[in-house]
């Protein structure tokens, strides 16, 4: 400790104490969504208490920030809290199917004494602490390794799933692609991988495209798949790459043949929802409304923006879920371009700095790609939920991070950030340098 | 299963053991968030910039879709006799799951109330959806009895409703409105902007519950609204006289009903200045119910479909080589009963006449004469001539959907199709519309006018016309052609024998035409089939009246123009030139002071009893 210079007070010591090494880009972007959403909540929307409540929780996030990024991330991806949380995660998504409360036609909420918990909030991050556990042991090596790891995402996912959250099973996918992908799977890999629910949801769109979509797909594996790869399969098995791709190849056009009878378990809402965002125009009363509402509301933005509170269409009851999975409408309208385009470039920041913050620490594996899992959660939500609102993906109800009113989900964001933030800490600067040296 | 063979010196398998290089996959990464990144911005930037204004807009509108009760303004005739007029109707939605009462009950009670089928409501009801239509267009006493029922869950919304006092009078000139607020067909459709044009309203802003969004405090009225316009649409005074067209219909209805005729139609118009008086077409449609006729019936046919005229068009053949000087007024021709053009032959539908001037022309309608002059002159003269008068492009009516006629381009007549055309059967076929306009020019002083039915369109708020119908003229033929061509026909009325023009007091100039009917896509004559026409003005020396009769296949009267169309001008003229004021000229004429005149008793006296049969069949 170094002798206290006259005029300072503990408070600021304190301050400096929490600051060093803070990454000043993570916490930057962090802190002005916070701050936008804050604002919305405050003055676009000033009735329900909704702004005291997030107050709340933001400042419960910011304690929890504290102490994840002061806390040595191998503390939640040993072996051993991996399986309590992944068991106790089991268990909660279970007590919500059970007994948990529900809004809007969706269980998802379970009451714990004076708080409510949405456990698929949590499911989230206990699922990346399970796979960078399980990758940072096991590096995907061959094609087969991936397969493995699915296990992992599968039970929560179907859970999920039945609540139903097509927004958070498909996080569950997006999260598990990007982590095997860091972990050594190929590109190619994760195409046949995510292939059948493309061809899922092409057949929905239009029939033609999946045809299309199909072929294409033997065509590049014909051409990019590494011939070597399988080598070592030689005498009888031979050929078990064109087997196999004509394999790949069959399973896409079963996805869409399946596809009536896969297309049942979702709800009707859900299979409109995925398909009307091509356009929105056929049916502007029904499927269409919310999304053709969320392009009127961001183009009626313009560049200035309405004023906080001032647009027609967030204040006129045109935007649904205003406070939540629509919010981004919201801001489009009443910040106009230069805030929308700022809060954009604010979650590009998060994404960049999780990425390079899985390169600092890729010494050690389970650290690298668990920072690439928490990448992923961020990126995959904001692209599928501002997306959604400018009408160039499907309706998925995936909220928006940091800006989409919801505790657990404000929570959990502030925990992954703390999370990159204790990885930048566990791994200094210099380490990436001599990878880099070595590289 | 599957064997895993060594491959121990192979690159390949080194490569396979190492791990896949993290620094290339960070690249990957940082490419594919790039490109993400920029997709996003750039939709951003696309929606908010390059489309704001178009996205505002349909904000805007979108605010004001309500239930603003805005009226169509009415229609009058030239005397300002309502022929449309809107009122207020309700329509009633019943939310089924608000209602406080039973299902059955409320079933019955509806039914009830509304006189509509049990089954049919209990139907609705069961069809599971949140809201029903159960009914548009109540009148005010039913929705009082549905009000007094004082039952939640149901919504009773005034809607205009377009009423037509008069049923069938002029149907094809004002058309109708449709469920969805918009005029089909005559003048409701011609004219919709204008009847809807209500001026600057102060709408209501809603949001999307429908809720009212209240003006902002202090916001400052708009400064081109003065004083509170009504949702009321702009007035339309049509050029239509209500007694004439009544009378028009009267005798048009009595001879095709006679005739059993497939269709007809009259027009009667002022010559000097396009003003169409009357215009009647046969069958009717009731526009308060127009979901119960099929199209033909409820289109405008005498506008929209052409027929091949016959004798009526020798008025233009004559006054076209006239005003061009291949012939004179003094020329005559040889009419053998027959005239060989190359490998077809025209006739007469009498014989030959021998040597007739023009006059006899019109009085033997001889078709061999107009040939002859029709040949006189070239195929593009005659053409042009024709194009002048106004056939082969739509007169401009201001009604939608007018045809264009045909008119066959010059460089594509042989000899034939010039001698058939003289008598109005070769390559031209004209609406009888465009017929009211050639032969008006003619009528008057050789200036073709511009039909029109629309008089003014006038604020019924402050009362100050919008704008007067100002027709398009164009000279075709000289003045001293056109009195000519209009003395050769009062002549041929008085002493020919085409008596049903005759009318007491007056010279008429007139013209009968009994052409044969052209078939089914336009190939061959059907046998037998006439359509039967008249057309005519008077006085002959000063034109204020034209009247066109057409009777499409009558069946009776020997289906000639002057037996079936004749009497109906006949009626119409006598009549109309009574209630016009029309200062009788019989002194015109010297020979036909004395004559004597041929009684032509008015089809709706002579078939009234007829009628009543089958009225009551």
């Amino acid at each position: 400790m170094y002798s206290r210079p006259a005029g300072r007070n503990l408070l600021i010591d304190i301050l400096e104490e929490f600051s060093r090494g803070l990454d000043i880009w993570l916490a930057g972007a962090t802190v002005f969504l916070i701050a936008v959403g804050l604002s919305i909540l405050r003055w676009s929307q000033p009735t329900l208490g909704f702004f005291d409540r997030q107050v709340q929780f933001a400042l419960a996030g910011l304690l929890l920030f504290l102490l994840f990024s002061r806390m040595p991330y191998t503390f939640l991806t040993n072996k051993i809290s991996v399986w309590v949380l992944y068991v106790i995660n089991l268990a909660l998504l279970l007590a919500v199917m059970i007994k948990g409360h529900s809004a809007q036609g969706a269980q998802r909420w379970l009451a714990l004494g004076p708080i409510t918990l949405q456990p698929s909030e949590i499911a989230k991050l206990v699922v990346i602490f399970t796979l960078a556990s399980w990758f940072g042991s096991r590096p995907v090596k061959r094609f087969w390794d991936i397969f493995k790891a699915a296990a992992i995402i599968l039970p929560p996912a179907i859970l999920v799933f039945k609540q139903p959250d097509l927004g958070t099973s498909l996080t569950f996918g997006a999260i598990f692609l990007g982590m095997s992908f860091w972990s050594g799977a190929t590109l190619l890999d994760l195409l046949i991988l995510s292939s059948p629910i493309f061809s899922l949801i092409l057949d929905a769109v239009k029939p033609m495209w999946w045809l299309i979509f199909s072929g294409c797909i033997g065509l590049v594996l014909l051409v990019f798949w590494r011939r070597h790869d399988w080598h070592r399969y030689r005498g009888r098995l031979k050929h078990i790459r064109l087997f196999l791709i004509a394999a790949i190849v069959l399973v896409n056009l079963g996805a869409g043949v399946a596809r009536p009878h896969l297309w049942g378990l979702l709800k009707e809402y859900q299979q409109k929802r995925l398909t009307s965002f091509v356009n929105p125009y056929i049916d502007p009363r029904g499927s269409g409304y919310h999304i053709l509402q969320s392009l009127i509301a961001i183009g009626g933005g313009g560049i200035a923006g309405a004023g906080l509170g001032k647009g027609n269409q967030s204040q006129g009851a045109f935007i649904p879920e205003r406070h939540t999975d629509f919010i981004y409408a919201v801001i489009g309208e009443e910040l106009g371009f230069k805030i929308s385009a700022l809060v954009i470039v604010a979650y590009t920041i998060i994404c960049f700095r999780g990425v390079a913050t899985a390169q600092q620490c890729a010494k050690s594996p389970t650290g690298s790609i668990l920072a690439i899992g928490l990448t992923c959660l961020f990126l995959f939500h904001v692209f599928l939920n501002i997306g959604m609102t400018m009408g160039i993906m499907p309706v998925a109800g995936v909220p928006l991070p940091f800006l989409s009113y919801g505790g657990t989900a404000l929570i959990v964001d502030l925990i992954a950030i703390a999370i990159l933030q204790s990885l930048q800490y566990g791994h200094p600067q210099q380490v990436e340098r001599s990878l880099q040296m070595r590289a | 299963m599957l064997t895993v063979l060594e491959s121990e010196h192979s690159l390949k398998q080194k490569r396979l053991n190492k791990p896949r290089s993290p620094l290339w996959r960070l690249r990957v990464w940082q490419v594919l968030l790039l490109i993400g990144f920029v997709i996003v911005l750039g939709r951003l930037y696309y929606l908010q910039v390059i489309k704001g204004k178009e996205l505002s807009h349909k904000a805007m509108i979108q605010r004001q879709q309500s239930n603003l009760l805005v009226h169509r303004g009415t229609i009058t005739d030239r005397h300002g006799l309502p022929l449309a007029i809107d009122t207020t109707r309700y329509d009633v939605y019943v939310h089924p799951e608000l209602l406080k009462v039973g299902l059955n009950e409320a079933v019955d009670q509806f039914a009830q109330i509304i006189h509509e089928d049990r089954h049919k409501v209990e139907k609705l009801f069961a069809s599971g959806y949140p809201v029903v239509t159960l009914a548009r267009h109540l009148d005010r006493q039913t929705v009082e009895d549905l009000q007094a029922l004082n039952w939640a869950g149901m919504d009773i919304v005034p809607r205009p409703f377009r009423h037509y006092p008069e049923g069938h009078l002029a149907a094809h000139l004002l058309g109708y409105v449709n469920m969805d607020s918009r005029g089909q067909g005559g003048v409701e459709q011609g004219l919709e902007g204008k009847l809807k044009d209500t001026g600057e309203l102060i709408k209501p802003q809603l949001d999307g519950h429908g809720r009212l969004i209240p003006i902002p405090a202090g916001a400052s009225k708009p400064n081109n609204v003065t004083g509170i316009n009504p949702p009321l649409g702009r007035y339309i005074e049509l050029t239509i006289d209500n007694y004439l067209q009544h009378l028009a219909e009267k005798e048009l209805f009595a001879m095709s009903k006679h005739a059993h005729a497939q269709r007809g139609a009259v027009i009667i118009a002022d010559p000097k200045n396009g003003e169409i008086l009357a215009w009647a077409n046969y069958p009717s449609f009731d526009p308060n119910q127009y979901s119960k006729y099929p199209f033909v019936v409820t289109k405008n046919w005498s506008m929209v479909d052409v027929y091949q005229p016959g004798s009526t068009f020798k008025i233009l053949t004559v006054a076209s080589a006239l005003d061009l000087g291949t012939i004179l007024p003094n020329t005559s021709f040889n009419d053998s009963g027959s005239l060989k053009i190359g490998n077809r032959t025209v006739h007469n539908h009498d014989g030959g006449h021998g040597r007739v001037d023009l006059l006899h022309l019109f009085i033997h309608s001889s078709n061999v004469a107009a040939a002859q002059v029709a040949l006189t002159m070239t195929p593009k003269q005659f053409h042009d001539k024709l194009q002048q008068f106004g056939l082969g492009s739509p007169t401009g009516i201001d009604l939608p959907g007018e045809s264009a006629g045909l008119l066959l381009a010059a460089k594509d007549w042989k000899p034939i199709d010039t001698a058939t055309t003289g008598f109005g059967q070769g390559a031209i076929a004209v609406t009888p519309l465009q017929l009211v306009a050639g032969v008006g020019a003619i009528a008057n002083n050789g200036v073709w006018v511009e039909p029109h039915l629309v008089r003014r369109v006038y604020d019924p708020h402050s009362g100050v016309t919008q704008n007067w119908t100002t027709p398009q003229r164009r000279e075709v033929v000289s003045p001293a052609t056109a009195k000519l061509i209009s003395k050769l026909l009062a002549e041929n009325i008085a002493m020919g024998t085409q008596i049903a023009g005759q009318v007491p007091g007056y010279a008429v100039a007139g013209k009968t035409g009994t052409a044969q009917k052209v078939g089914q896509g336009g190939r061959g004559y059907l046998a037998g089939q006439t359509i039967a026409s008249f057309i005519g003005f008077l006085p002959a020396d000063n034109p204020q009246l034209l009247c066109l009769v057409v009777v499409d296949s009558p069946q009776t009267d020997g289906r000639w123009g002057n037996t079936v169309a004749g009497p109906v001008f006949n009626a119409i003229a006598i009549e109309s030139a009574r209630y016009l004021g029309i200062v009788p000229n019989s002194g015109y004429l010297e020979e036909t002071k004395g004559h004597k005149h041929n009684d032509v008793i008015p089809p709706s006296i002579k078939y009234a009893a007829e009628s009543k049969q089958t009225e009551t069949l």
